[in-house]
Formats: C-alpha cells, structure tokens, sequence
C-alpha cells in the first residue's frame, strides 16, 4: 500500500484512464497514416489530460486545424 | 481512507451543540423524520470536504454551504459554525484531527500537520462518493443508460473517456456537416472561372486552348501542361495602375451584362410568373385546411429537432435524451405525419428552381455592380443593392418551409423586375459599349488576369473541400476506432464490477434470487443495465423489482463501485437513509453483508426506522450500547435531543419544577412511547400489528407489562420444576412487585377509560401529575437489571425462547421447565 490510500485509488483509477486512452492510441499508431496523429492525442491526452475541443482538433489535423 | 473517531458539532445546520464517539466503528444515527440526522451527516461530509452537497445541485440555487452552513441563529458568525473530527488514518497508523469552520471553510485545521496526513485528507477530499444518500443512490440504478455511464464513469474517474469521446464525435460531426456547403462554394467558383475563361466545358485541353490563344496575342509561351500549380497569366507584366481593379475588362463587362440579363429573364417570364402562382394555389389550399397545416408546422419542427439535436439534450426544451431514443421517437412522430411530409415536400420541391434562378441573379449582381462603380464618373448601383436585398429576403422566406405562408407571400413577385434595375442595367450596359475597344493585347491581358484570379478562387474552394473531406475521413475513422476500444476495455471493468454486484445482492436475496444475475454493458456514450428477473429475463432494475429490492440493488452496485475503486483500501462509507425501503426481511441479511463482505469498513448509517436500527444491533453489525445515537426529537434553540434514560426523570422533574406540567406530561408520554417500544421488541411482547407502524403509548406499555409477568410466571414454574425453590421465589416476588407497580401506575384505569386517557395528562395541576411520574419511573426500572441498568430481553432473538436476561447477566432467568 502507497502512502495514502486515496492515492493508491487515484493512482489505480488514473492507470485504468491511460490504460484504456493507450490502448486505443496504440492502434491508432500501429497505421501509418494515423501514427503522427496518435503521437500528439498521446502527448496531449495523457501527457498533460487535455481533453478540449482545440487542442485535440489540432492533434488531429495538425496546422490544418484552424 | 479513513475511518472516524469522533465528531464535535458547533453552530452547523440543525445542529447547535453535539458530540459523538464513533470509535472507528460501525455508526448508526436513527430518530423521526427532521430529527437532525442528515445534520451530522452534512457535517461529516462538511469537515472532510469543505461542501455540503445536499446544499448543492439541482434546485439549490440560492443555497450555499459559505451562507447556509451555519446554523440559522449563527449566519452572521461562521467562524463560530465548526465542525471538528478525530480520524484514523489505516495507512498510516495514525490519528488526526481536523477542524473545519465555514468562516476558514478552505482552511482547516489539520492536527498534526504532517504531510503524510495533509496528503490523506486531501485525497478524501477529492473522493465525496464516500457519502451515499438514497437519492444519489438511484441514479446509477433507474437512471437512462446515457445518464448512468455518466454518473458511474465520474465515480470511476472515467469521465475524461467520455469527455474525449464527445470531443471526438463532435469534431467529426463538425467537419462532415461542412461538406455540402464547400462543394456548393466549389461548383459555384468552377462555374465563374468558365465564364471569364468563356469555355462550357471543364478540361485541361478546353481551359488550355483558350488560354494560349490569348497569351499568344500577348507574345507569350504557350502552357503546355495544365496542372494545380499552373498560372495562366505567367509572364503578365504587372499593369501600371493596379490592373483590373483600375480598368473595366469591356468584353467580360459585357459578358457579364448580358449573364445578368438573361439571369433576369430567366426569372422573370410568364412562365415563372404561372409556376408561382400554381405554387401559391398549392401553399392556399393547405393553409385552409387546419389539420394539414398544423401537421406541416409539427413536421418541420421534428425535422428541425432532428438537425439540431446536440447528442445530449433535447433542442426545444432541454430535456437529457440518450441519441438513439430521442431520434427513434422523432423519427416516429414524424412517420405518422407522412401525409403532410408528403405536401410540404412538393413544395419545396417546386420551389427549389425558384430559388436557383434567384440564386442566379443573386450571383451576377455583384460583379456589374463593380463595373458601375469603375465608370467615369462613377455610378452608384442603388437599385442592384436594394434588388439583391430583397431578393435575399425572398430567398430566406422560401427556404423557411416552417412559415408556408411567409413561403406564398415571396411568391408574389419575385416574377418581376423592378424597372429602375433594368434602366440601370441598360444604362450601364450603354456606357461600358461605348468604352473604347481595347487592343487586341489589352483584351487578352484582362482575359488572362479575370481568368487567373477566378482560377485561384476555384483551387482555393477545391483545396477547402478536399481538406474538409479529408478531415472528415480521420475524425470518423479515429471516432470509430475510439468507440470500438473505449467499449472493449469498459466492459472489462464493468464485468469486475458486475460480478462482484452480482456476488452482493445474491448475499442478501440468497432465499429466493440465489441464481440472480445482471448485465452491465457499456457502449458508446451509454451504460445499460438490466437484470434477471427470477428466470424470465432480463429487464432494466425498475421494470419488475420492488422499490426494496431497487434499493438493496443500489446499493450493491454502489459497494460494487468502491470496491473497484478502493479495493482493500476502502475503509469509510456514509449511508443516508439508504437502505429507507429494503423490505424488513431482507435487513439483517444486509448488516451480514456489511459484516462478511467488508469487515474493515466503518459505516455510518442514518435511518429513521427503528427495527432496521435493532437489525444492526442484533446482528452485531453496530454496538449494542455504544454504536448508536437515538434522536428523539429536535427544535431550532437546541438542535437535535436523544432519549437518555439517566436524564429523562431529571428531564420530567425540571419542567415540573417549573409548574410546566404540559412539557413534563409530553415528554413522559413520548418518553414511555419510546421505551414501550423496545420493551415489546426484547421481550417478545404480542402486539396488534398496525400497518401505518403508529402504535400509541396503549398499544404497547400493557402488552409489555403483561408479557414480563407472564415471562417472570414462567420462570417460577420452570425454577420449580429443577427444585430451585429460593430462586422460583424470587422471582415470584419480582413479579408481585412489577404488579404492585402497574396497579399504582393505574395502566388499566388509563386504558379502559377514555375519558381519562393520556391526552389527558397535560390538563393536569402539578400536584396531581408528580404520582403519576413516580408510579411509572417504579414501573419502568421492574423493566431493567438493578445491578447494569441495562433492559430485560428475551434470548434467542427468534425461535424458542429459552431464558430472561439483562447483559451483565446478574439477570438470568431459564423459561425451560424440566422434562420427565
């Protein structure tokens, strides 16, 4: 057990968040065309859990976002 | 987590003054309705959290914890209104306290301040699911689907998977719908670079041919390959006052002229003039048939909804809908309006010409008006502008098919042109004639520049589409693929969490729903939720199951939950009269599953139930003496008031001190109510069921009278029958004492006659109600062990009863007799 058991629940809850988000970012980066874009959505969602329309709009089209 | 060792409650919500020892056990807080219980609840959550969340959501507006927290004689001093909590800390080894007032409400007090325990408290702090109340409670049970999987993935901390899915599905929605629109502006952009090019027909080999044969007018290299990045005007040296701007291009001024004359004529012609009419004919036979039109205006309005639903929320009136139902529904409405979907499709299909001719002339407009303003001097085109005004609003009230009639008025005329637009027409068409011819090279240069420039708009509205289209592609693509791995991955969580449901609830309905089984099945945006109904299928919680049973559900999916969330970590749960309408049979199968399920847990429990409180005893899932507080009753100057038995003679004395003898007589009755009751429920005492649960203080005190002398008659002739003769004295005399009692206490006069009924008492003069308090404070304490002060009861709890006795065990007396 960590040292606090709420951490321990936020830790495992955060672990199935990015657990489940990288799965699917796996996949996506296993096709070619799409690895760039999965890269980014990584960077963004899991990296610093930003979920706005913006930012993953420009994760997936990238300067063609706007 | 945590578990609580004590609370002390100051000026907070119902609560003036109040202390309760939990010592880190299982808690419950019963009394009546308005009691004060939900107040120690709130102050639970309060010191943990900072917020009340029964102050907050929907319908709340006004009320905040910051203004409403403190009690209501204590607004205008929060920092008075505290609440203080001892806790233990399981992973740690530690106790600490917090103290939380609304006036520092971001502020508590955390003793010690160590930063192992600042860091545990905070963590509770972002964990309030540690409080149930039964309303939350039904949300993750009766809720829609959409609706569920949001609540339970907020609790699960999977909101952001949600939140990344409606981003996702927005954004492809988003860049699909602008599809039609970009194709539109690229036909539209293609068809004006053909007509500066003044070919028909879009091709390389059309669009080159007719470029070299002007730029070999200008001496220029023929284009041999006509590709995306090819300039037709290449080798154009720049004219010397700005180029087309500054000079009217005579051939396309005239061409673009005699476009917007044969626009007009288009539209303005017997023809279009006999459509029209037709048309409103059409629109006036309609518009005098009620029915009809009501049907068109519900028609349109479902098609409207339909193209405006946001996935979440009905576009009228806001109402939450999971997508699939809210478009089967309306595309069910609009199904039965098939006949007037019919009527109106005709004439919107009859319209639609209209409109493109309008279109027309809407579109050639603008360029000659550039032309006027070109000339020398230069012509104001008012009349063009105050044409394409109305035409514009023409157009809009013949593509709003929700006002039919606004629809026939456009009609009107639309058929004729106003005459200072075609004097104006001609007069520019007259002047741009008699512009000098250009040269041979000038015509060709304009030719060149005009055809460039609508070339570059064309590749522009072709690239707007092509990027749209593309991203369209990979926003569905990535959406679906989301969809697909989100669902997988959420119904393995869901399928820990249903079997562990499944093993709670089958715990408590093992009698008669030991096979139950249930479905938690995640999809895109959703959380179904069905169960088994006794072997005839699955249904969602509320089609069949009593309320009881919904409840223990709820709360079996709820323990469920923290059980994923928190594992062994789990420790704290607070229960607001959760469990309000679990079937009496079913509650001590409920403290057992709390017992054997989590015996690491705290539970603090509020109920107003009484028998579901001597469940929790019985079953040992709370302390007999410690684990539980009795409200009896509660008033705005002292907050909530618990029956102590030390107290509530000193209780009646004072106000009888006082000469208060309706006080003194009211808490006596209400006192013997209470007392009454539980003598019954330890001695087995038979009582006439009522199936309202109000039974009067005459319903139960002669009934437990009756039952002890016939327990302690009993114990005499079992004593007897061993040849305990001094022991069967006893306790023969015991039960002459508690009959010389209730003969003082005048019970039977009381209850046989009516006029003289307890009601009565409060009409009393002091002198006369001081015997009647002494006579039943005797007859109570025949009711308890002389020795622990603790009440007589029966063991067992169920079946044969086998002896008489008090927990310190001084009293205990066999009801067996002895057998030959």
């Amino acid at each position: 057990m960590s040292q606090n058991d709420c951490s321990t629940s936020d830790t495992h809850l955060q672990s199935v968040l990015d657990t489940t988000i990288g799965k699917f970012l796996d996949l996506l980066a296993n096709e070619t065309e799409y690895r760039d874009i999965a890269e980014r959505l990584r960077e963004e969602v899991i990296g610093k859990g930003n979920t706005s329309e913006a930012v993953i709009k420009k994760a997936l089209f990238g300067d063609d976002a706007s | 987590m945590i578990q609580i060792e004590s609370i002390c409650i100051n000026e907070f919500r119902g609560i003036k003054n109040l202390t309760l020892d939990m010592g880190k056990n299982n808690f419950a807080i019963c009394g009546p309705n308005g009691t004060g219980k939900s107040g120690v609840i709130d102050a639970i959550e309060f010191a943990l959290t900072g917020s009340i969340s029964r102050l907050s959501g929907e319908g709340m507006g006004n009320v905040s914890t910051k203004e409403h927290a403190p009690h209501v004689d204590s607004r205008s001093n929060p920092a008075k209104s505290s609440v203080e909590l001892t806790v233990f800390i399981p992973s740690l080894n530690k106790s600490a306290k917090i103290i939380r007032t609304v006036k520092g409400i971001n502020s508590p007090q955390i003793l010690p301040n160590d930063d192992d325990i600042v860091s545990a408290l905070a963590g509770i702090a972002s964990h309030p699911e540690f409080a149930l109340t039964r309303r939350e409670l039904m949300k993750y049970v009766l809720s829609a689907p959409g609706k569920r999987a949001e609540e339970v993935q907020s609790l699960l901390r999977l909101d952001k998977i949600e939140k990344l899915r409606t981003t996702l599905n927005k954004i492809s929605n988003t860049t699909e719908r602008s599809i039609p629109a970009l194709e539109k502006l690229k036909i539209a952009s293609r068809n004006e670079l053909l007509e500066a090019l003044d070919i028909t027909e879009f091709s390389s080999a059309n669009i080159l041919e007719a470029v070299n044969i002007r730029r070999a007018i200008l001496g220029l290299q023929a284009i041999e390959i006509f590709d995306a990045n090819t300039s037709i005007k290449d080798g154009i040296v720049s004219l010397p006052h700005g180029g087309i701007t500054s000079k009217i291009p005579k051939a396309q001024a005239l061409a673009d002229i005699k476009i917007s004359y044969d626009n007009i004529s288009s539209l303005c012609n017997e023809t279009i003039e006999a459509t029209c009419k037709s048309i409103k004919a059409e629109i006036s036979a309609i518009v005098a048939d009620t029915e009809a039109i009501r049907n068109i205006t519900k028609e349109n309005l479902f098609n409207i909804s339909l193209a405006e639903f946001d996935e979440k929320q009905c576009p009228v009136c806001d109402t939450p809908w999971e997508p699939e139902k809210f478009r089967t529904l309306l595309l069910s409405k609009t199904k039965r309006l098939e006949e007037a979907k019919k009527k109106r499709s005709t004439i919107v299909q009859a319209i639609k010409p209209i409109i493109d001719l309008l279109e027309s002339v809407q579109n050639s407009f603008p360029r000659i008006s550039a032309y006027a303003l070109l000339l020398t001097p230069p012509v104001q085109p008012l009349a063009f502008t105050a044409y394409l005004q109305n035409i514009q609003h023409d157009m809009s009230r013949l593509r709003n098919s929700a006002d039919i009639v606004g629809m026939s008025t456009a009609l009107d005329s639309i058929y004729c042109c106003p005459s200072d637009v075609t004097a104006l027409l001609n007069d520019l068409e007259k002047a741009i004639t008699a512009l000098p011819d250009p040269s041979k090279q000038d015509g060709a240069r304009d030719y060149l520049i005009l055809a460039q420039e609508r070339l570059e708009k064309y590749r522009q509205a072709a690239r707007n589409l092509a990027k749209a289209q593309r991203q369209a592609e990979i926003s569905k693509h990535i959406y679906e693929l989301y969809g697909t791995v989100v669902t997988q991955e959420l119904e393995s969580i869901y399928k820990q969490v249903e079997n562990s449901f499944v093993e709670l609830y089958r715990d408590i309905h093992h009698e008669d729903e030991n096979t139950f089984l249930a479905r938690l099945a995640p999809s895109i945006g959703k959380l179904g939720f069905d169960v088994d109904f006794y072997g005839r299928g699955y249904f969602p919680p509320g089609a069949y199951h009593s309320e009881g049973h919904q409840d223990g559900m709820g709360l079996c999916l709820y323990l469920a939950l923290m059980k994923y969330i928190f594992d062994q970590s789990f420790t704290f749960a607070v229960l607001d009269d959760v469990l309000m309408s679990v079937d009496a049979g079913h509650r001590r199968d409920v403290s057992r599953l709390f017992k054997k399920h989590f015996p690491t847990v705290q539970f603090i429990m509020t109920t107003h139930d009484e028998v579901w409180l001597k469940s929790m005893q019985t079953e040992g899932l709370i302390d007999r003496k410690h684990g539980f507080i009795f409200f009896k009753s509660w008033n705005v100057d002292c907050g909530p008031t618990e029956w102590d038995d030390r107290d509530v003679w000193n209780e009646i004395s004072g106000e009888l001190k006082k000469s208060d003898v309706r006080s003194a007589a009211s808490l006596l009755r209400n006192y013997l109510e209470y007392i009454s009751k539980e003598f019954c429920h330890r001695l087995h005492a038979p009582v006439v069921f009522r199936g309202d649960g109000e039974y009067t203080l005459g319903d139960l005190l002669p009934n437990a009278v009756s039952r002890l002398s016939k327990l302690l008659s009993e114990g005499k002739t079992a004593e007897d029958s061993w040849g305990n003769t001094a022991v069967a004295m006893d306790i023969e005399n015991r039960r002459k004492e508690l009959a010389q009692a209730n003969v003082k206490s005048e019970i039977e006069k009381w209850q046989t006659n009516k006029a003289i009924h307890y009601n009565e008492w409060a009409n009393f003069h002091k002198n006369d109600f001081e015997p009647v308090v002494t006579s039943f404070c005797e007859l109570i304490s025949h009711f308890r062990c002389k020795n622990c002060n603790g009440m007589l009861y029966v063991v067992p709890d169920r079946g044969t009863k086998q002896a008489l006795r008090c927990s310190c065990a001084q009293v205990n007396i066999n009801l067996n007799k002895k057998t030959n």
